[in-house]
């Protein structure tokens, strides 16, 4: 993923829908554990209040069954069962809504009750209540103790139905506050990405010849500052580079076009009208001269190119310096003739160096250029 | 016709300088601008033909200095430098005319004649002098449906004499702008000239186109015959 708008709206979104997603759980997860502790503590209340009214001289008889035994408890919705049980797991009663079937019997420790979930023997589920109560019938010696367990169940079908519509409420609100955020984050997207996109505009906007323009960092985050500085640096040097190049390709422009007039010159004189054959020849040796010059400036212009490009590979050898600039004095020689100018080569004839011959020709070649641009004739 | 040539590149300078003379200019050639301003004060060139990378005093100060100095000389100036402000620095520094190098010989040569019909007022490149019909552009001259033909020297001394027409032209004025430093200086070599353009274009047992004002000069009257 390149686009920095679509990271950005990835990550933002992600985020968002990761932090939405365990939120919504954990809403969910508490929803649920307080609706099933509030519904504990209504099947508690129950199996308290039955056993409250177990008495010491208890018959299977007197013993209150749910629901018909709930009117001093409210009613809520679910379907409610129960069931006694003796020590030995002798079934004292139950409730008729069970029928042939039974509850699972269990009971919580020093006489408190204890809930959990379980199966209906119809296959519905359902949270259960189980308790025990300790009774001594009149009388009896301490030893005689009677414990009698009591289990109530109440079916969680509404529960679960409640918890269903809840989960999908959060469910529509998620959606609902995921696809805001999603607009939101386009929104705050476009909005924060805007002096990029402005940025990219002006860069677009710079051609060949406008690179003295510059981006404008006046809107520009603090954050993208540096890089717009950083750009505008590069452009600043990419102008100069122009320029350099400019001026050189006008240099070498000036450099060719003078030898190519002189060339067209010559040949259009000599084609001006019938002449002897001696002067074709020498408007020819003039041309042949002026080729040769342009080919060793070509040459010099490749060896900057190369130059240039990669670095540079020097042959060095022993080189007497005199016979060097006489070797480079003689393409001057014509021109400085042309200008009475006079050459005098003052190095010892046994001066050597060691060093590459062409570039010290090219080093050569340039100092009696300027030297010759300056000189006043003789 | 007498020309003045500034141009630093010896090649160069040798075959504009041949194909001018040629072509019937009295050419005088240089590669130093101080040398060009000197020559070009002391001397009335008809048109100057200046380089402007000269060493030493450049093109366009030379150019100035001229002007300066009240010489009303066309210039034509030919130069590798093509952009469009060094053309405009060229013309607002009074040149008549920029040629950008390299450039076809008789493009250069047009553009000087050119600027010399403009020296005399002239539109168009043919002459029309009395019996003659002069093609400044081709130099063929004809009398009536006859072409006349002439050597360089001899053209030139016409095309100078058939542009001043109806003009009385002194022997100082031919020599400055139909010889140039290098034509041999001889006292009657004007004379000899107009001799040999006589005998060319007079009719037998007519009297000679070429007037002579004697102590003065010449006169070509421009009547038909």
């Amino acid at each position: 993923m390149k686009s920095l708008s679509a990271r950005l709206f990835a990550g933002m979104t992600g985020s968002f829908a990761l932090l939405l997603i365990v939120f919504g759980l954990i809403i969910d997860a508490s929803i649920e554990f307080m609706l099933i502790r509030e519904f504990d503590f209504y099947l508690e209340t129950v199996v308290r209040s039955l056993a409250g009214g177990i008495g010491s001289d208890w018959r299977s008889a007197s013993l209150r069954l749910v629901p018909e035994a709930l009117s001093d408890i409210p009613r809520v919705e679910g379907e409610l069962f129960s069931q006694y049980w003796t020590d030995d797991g002798t079934v004292l009663a139950k409730s008729a809504n069970l029928g042939n079937a039974g509850l699972p019997r269990f009971h919580g420790k020093d006489g408190r009750p204890q809930a959990q979930s379980l199966v209906l023997p119809d296959g519905r589920r359902a949270r259960a209540a189980g308790m025990q109560v300790s009774i001594w019938p009149p009388g009896a010696v301490p030893e005689s103790e009677k414990r009698v367990t009591i289990v109530v169940a109440r079916d969680t079908s509404d529960l679960e139905a409640h918890l269903r519509q809840l989960r999908w409420l959060l469910l529509a609100a998620g959606a609902v506050t995921m696809t805001a955020a999603v607009m939101v984050s386009i929104a705050v997207i476009r909005g924060s990405l805007k002096p990029l996109r402005c940025a990219a505009e002006a860069i677009a906007a710079i051609k060949e010849d406008s690179l003295s323009a510059r981006i404008p960092a006046a809107d520009i985050p603090e954050e993208i500052v540096p890089v717009v500085d950083r750009l505008n640096e590069l452009l600043g040097r990419l102008e100069d580079a122009f320029a350099r190049e400019r001026s050189l390709t006008a240099d070498i422009a000036h450099e060719l076009r003078t030898p190519v007039a002189g060339m067209l010159s010559i040949a259009g004189v000599a084609l001006n009208s019938p002449r002897p054959p001696a002067e074709y020849r020498e408007a020819l040796e003039d041309v042949r001269q002026i080729a040769r010059r342009m080919r060793s400036m070509i040459e010099d212009l490749l060896t900057l190119a190369r130059l240039d490009s990669e670095a540079p590979k020097y042959k060095f050898v022993p080189v007497v310096l005199r016979e060097a600039l006489d070797l480079c004095w003689k393409d001057f020689r014509e021109k400085a003739d042309a200008r009475r100018l006079t050459f005098e080569n003052g190095i010892q004839a046994d001066t050597r160096c060691v060093t590459d011959r062409n570039a010290l020709a090219m080093i050569f070649a340039i100092l009696v250029q300027d030297l010759m641009a300056e000189a006043a004739p003789t | 016709m007498r020309v003045l040539l500034v141009e630093d590149y010896p090649p160069l300078m040798k075959s504009v300088a041949r194909g001018l003379r040629e072509a019937g200019f009295a050419a005088d050639v240089t590669g130093e601008g101080e040398e060009a301003l000197w020559y070009a004060l002391g001397n009335p060139y008809d048109v100057i033909v200046l380089d402007l990378m000269l060493p030493g005093l450049d093109g366009l100060s030379l150019l100035h200095r001229l002007r300066a100095a009240g010489r009303q000389t066309h210039v034509l100036i030919i130069t590798a430098k093509d952009a469009v402000a060094d053309r405009v620095a060229g013309l607002n520094a009074g040149a008549d005319d920029y040629l950008v190098k390299p450039f076809e010989f008789e493009e250069l040569l047009a553009r000087v004649q050119a600027l010399l019909r403009r020296s005399y007022i002239r539109k168009s490149p043919v002459l029309a002098v009395g019996p003659l019909r002069i093609d400044t552009a081709a130099h063929r001259v004809w009398r009536q449906e006859k072409e006349l033909q002439f050597t360089a020297r001899e053209y030139a001394l016409l095309e100078y004499l058939a542009m001043r027409a109806g003009e009385l032209v002194s022997r100082t004025d031919i020599w400055e702008h139909v010889y140039d430093f290098n034509s041999e200086a001889t006292s009657n070599v004007v004379d000899v000239y107009i001799t040999h353009l006589r005998k060319k274009i007079d009719s037998p047992g007519q009297p000679s186109f070429i007037e002579t004002v004697r102590g003065r000069g010449y006169l070509i009257r421009n009547t038909p015959e």
